[in-house]
C-alpha cells in the first residue's frame, strides 16, 4: 500500500500526466498483489472496462455541440442579450458577464471552454469600457464557473456514470445553485461597484432594443431549454439529448448562422477527439487504480477513518468540503473527481446524505477549485488568453470567492435547495 | 556550430514525423466521431420518428466512442497536451528540469509498453468472448487498448528525442511533460 501511495504521490509531484501517474499507481498496486504479478494481466481489462458504459458517450456530444454553438458566433448574440438586460447598471459589463455565463452554460459543459470564450471577447471589451484587467478576468473566472454547475456538465455526466447515479437527477439539481452563484456574484458586483468605481453602464435600452438581443440570440437560447426539457421530461436519455444538440447546433451553424465550414467541422471533431482523449485517459487509468483500492477496501478504510474524527454529518460534511477545496487547489478537477468520487461518496450515504444532494455537492465544490491559485484551470486559461498575471486576477478573485464558498455552504447543508427540483420530476427521493 | 545544426535539423524531422503520425491518427478519430454521431442519431431516429428493427446502435457507439478517445490519447501526446501538476516542475533548474523530463517520459513508455503487453493478450482472450447485443468477438473492441498503446509508445519515444535534443540546444526552454 505504501509502495502504491508514494509512486502516486512521486510521480505527480514531479509533473507526470496524471492519466499515466494513475495507471502507473494502479499497475505497481496489482504487481503488489500475491507479489508474481500475475494480476498485471487485469490492467487492460480494467483499463477498457472503466470507459465500456454508454452514459460516458453523452459527453463528447455535449463538448461538440458547444465547440459548435461557439464557432457560429453565439457567444457575441448572448452577450449581446446579457448587456441589453444589466448593462445599464453601475458596473453593467461584469453584470452582464456574469449573466451570459449563465446563457453561456446551457451550451457548454466545461468552465475552461466560457474562460476562453469570454476571456477573448468580454475582457478586451471591459478594459476598453475602463473595468481594471485583473478584475475584468476575476469577473470571467468567477463566471465560469456556472457553466459546469448549470446542466448540460461534463462533471455530473462523469460522476452520475461512474458512481450510479441519475444523470438528469444532477442536471435538475445543479439549476438552482448555479443560478444563485449568478446571482451573489451579481450582488458582489453591486456592492463593490462604488467603491471600486467601477464604470457605470450604458443608456437603458428601450424594449425594441431587448426584443431584437432577445430575438438575434434565441436560438442558442433554445437548445440548453431543448435538452433539459427532453431530459427531465424523461423522453431522452442525457446521451440522447446531447447527440440532439449536436443535430441542433449543426443545423444553426450551417444553415441558420452560415459560420461554419467543413474545415471549421473538421478542426471541431479534431478538438473534441482530443478533449475527450485527455479525459477517457484519467477515467481508463483511474479505473486500474480503482480496482486494486476495492481490492484492498481503501474507500471503507478511508470512510472509516473520517468516522473516527467524528459521527457528526455536519462535521463530515466539512471535512469533505475541506479535503475537495485543498486538494482542488493542486490538481485537475477531472482526475481528482474521478480518483475521490469512490471514496467519498459512499462516505456521504453514510451520513444519510441523498446521491444527488452529495454529487452536486462534490461537483460544486470542484467547480470552485477551478479558480483558486496556484492550480485553478481557468485562471490558467484566463491568464493565457489575455496576458494577465495569476497573482493578480487572484487579489480581485477573493469576494467571489468568499460568495461562491457561502453559496457551496448553503448547498451543502441544505438539501432542500438542490433536491427540490429533482424531486418535481421524480429524480430525487421525496 | 555544425553539430548544433544538426540537432536543431534532427529534432525538426522527428517533429515532423510525430506531428505526420498525429495528423493521420486524427484523421482516423474524425472519421470514427462522425460513424458514433451517425450512429447515436440513428439510434434516436429509430427510437422517436420511424421505429426500425435495429439493436446494435447501443454497442457500437460505445465501442466507437471507446475507440475514438484512446486513439486520441496518442496525438495529444504530440503536443504534451495530457494534463500534469507542474508547479513544482517549472521551478527546478533548467538541468534538473531535463533530467526529470527524461525520467518522466521514459516511465510514461513503461506504461505505455505495459498496456500494449498485457493488451495483446486481452485481445487473445477476446477471441472467446462476444458482445452482449451483436454477439461479434470482442477482439475488435479489445483491440483499442493495444493499438492505441503502440501509437501512444511511438508518439512518446519521438516526443521525447525531439525534446532531449531541443533541450540540448537551447537551455532556458521550458517543456512540461
Amino acid at each position: 500500500m505504501i509502495a502504491v501511495g508514494l509512486t502516486f504521490l512521486v510521480l505527480l509531484i514531479v509533473g507526470m500526466p496524471i492519466g499515466y501517474t494513475l495507471g502507473l499507481a494502479g499497475m505497481v498496486g496489482m504487481f503488489t498483489i500475491g507479489g508474481s504479478g500475475r494480476y498485471l494481466t487485469m490492467a487492460p481489462d480494467r483499463f477498457f472496462a472503466g470507459l465500456d458504459l454508454f452514459t460516458f458517450l453523452a459527453m463528447p456530444f455535449f463538448i461538440l455541440a458547444g465547440e459548435i454553438m461557439n464557432r457560429s458566433g453565439i457567444t457575441d448574440r448572448l452577450i449581446g442579450l446579457a448587456d441589453a438586460l444589466v448593462g445599464y447598471l453601475r458596473g453593467g459589463m461584469a453584470h452582464s458577464n456574469m449573466l451570459a455565463s449563465v446563457m453561456f452554460a446551457g451550451l457548454s459543459g466545461a468552465a475552461t471552454a466560457d474562460a476562453a470564450a469570454f476571456g477573448n471577447t468580454l475582457v478586451p471589451a471591459m478594459v476598453k469600457k475602463g473595468y481594471t484587467r485583473p478584475f475584468s478576468c476575476a469577473v470571467t473566472a468567477a463566471g465560469s464557473i456556472i457553466g459546469p454547475t448549470i446542466p448540460p456538465s461534463n462533471l455530473m455526466v462523469i460522476y452520475g456514470s461512474l458512481m450510479g447515479v441519475s444523470v438528469a437527477g444532477l442536471f435538475a439539481a445543479g439549476i438552482l445553485p448555479g443560478l444563485l452563484i449568478c446571482l451573489v456574484c451579481m450582488a458582489v458586483i453591486a456592492a463593490l461597484g462604488r467603491r471600486w468605481k467601477l464604470p457605470k453602464g450604458s443608456a437603458r435600452p428601450s424594449l425594441r432594443g431587448i426584443l431584437i438581443a432577445f430575438k438575434d440570440s434565441l436560438a442558442a437560447l433554445v437548445m440548453p431549454a431543448m435538452i433539459l426539457g427532453a431530459i427531465l421530461g424523461g423522453v431522452a436519455t442525457p446521451t440522447e439529448a446531447a447527440s440532439i444538440a449536436v443535430f441542433y447546433a449543426l443545423m444553426m451553424g450551417v444553415f441558420v448562422y452560415r459560420k461554419v465550414s467543413m474545415l471549421d467541422l473538421y478542426d471541431m471533431l479534431v478538438r473534441t477527439a482530443r478533449i475527450t482523449g485527455v479525459i477517457f485517459l484519467i477515467i481508463a487509468s483511474a479505473s486500474i487504480i480503482g480496482w486494486w483500492m476495492t481490492f484492498n477496501q481503501i474507500p471503507q478504510a478511508i470512510a472509516s477513518g473520517f468516522l473516527t474524527i467524528s459521527d457528526n454529518p455536519a462535521v463530515i460534511i466539512a471535512l469533505i468540503l475541506a479535503l475537495l477545496l485543498a486538494i482542488g487547489m493542486f490538481m485537475d478537477i477531472n482526475a481528482l473527481l474521478i480518483i475521490l468520487a469512490p471514496v467519498l461518496a459512499p462516505l456521504t450515504l453514510t451520513i444519510g446524505m441523498d446521491p444527488v444532494h452529495a454529487g452536486i455537492m462534490i461537483v460544486l465544490a470542484l467547480n470552485i477549485s477551478l479558480m483558486t491559485p496556484p492550480v485553478g484551470a481557468c485562471l490558467f486559461v484566463l491568464a493565457s488568453v489575455t496576458g494577465e498575471k495569476i497573482e493578480r486576477i487572484a487579489k480581485s478573485l477573493w469576494p467571489f470567492l468568499l460568495a461562491q464558498l457561502g453559496v457551496l455552504l448553503l448547498v451543502a447543508y441544505w438539501p432542500d435547495l438542490t433536491l427540490t427540483i429533482p424531486r418535481l420530476f421524480g429524480l430525487a427521493a421525496q | 556550430m555544425i553539430e548544433s545544426v544538426r540537432t536543431a535539423s534532427l529534432s525538426d524531422k522527428l517533429d515532423g514525423v510525430s506531428q505526420r503520425l498525429a495528423r493521420l491518427t486524427d484523421r482516423a478519430c474524425v472519421v470514427l466521431l462522425v460513424l458514433l454521431v451517425l450512429d447515436v442519431w440513428l439510434g434516436v431516429f429509430a427510437r422517436y420518428v420511424w421505429p426500425l428493427p435495429i439493436t446494435f446502435m447501443e454497442e457500437a457507439a460505445r465501442y466507437l466512442m471507446i475507440w475514438v478517445a484512446l486513439l486520441a490519447v496518442s496525438s495529444c501526446i504530440a503536443k504534451r497536451e495530457h494534463i500534469g501538476m507542474q508547479m513544482l516542475f517549472v521551478m527546478l533548474p533548467a538541468s534538473a528540469r531535463r533530467v526529470l523530463l527524461a525520467l518522466v517520459d521514459a516511465l510514461g513508455l513503461v506504461f505505455f509498453l505495459l498496456l500494449l503487453f498485457y493488451g495483446i493478450g486481452m485481445v487473445e482472450r477476446g477471441a472467446r468472448v462476444s458482445t452482449m447485443i451483436y454477439g461479434i468477438s470482442k477482439q475488435l473492441p479489445f483491440a483499442a487498448v493495444p493499438v492505441s498503446a503502440a501509437l501512444a509508445v511511438v508518439q512518446l519515444a519521438l516526443v521525447a528525442w525531439r525534446d532531449q535534443l531541443r533541450l540540448s540546444a537551447n537551455r532556458d526552454l521550458v517543456v512540461c511533460p
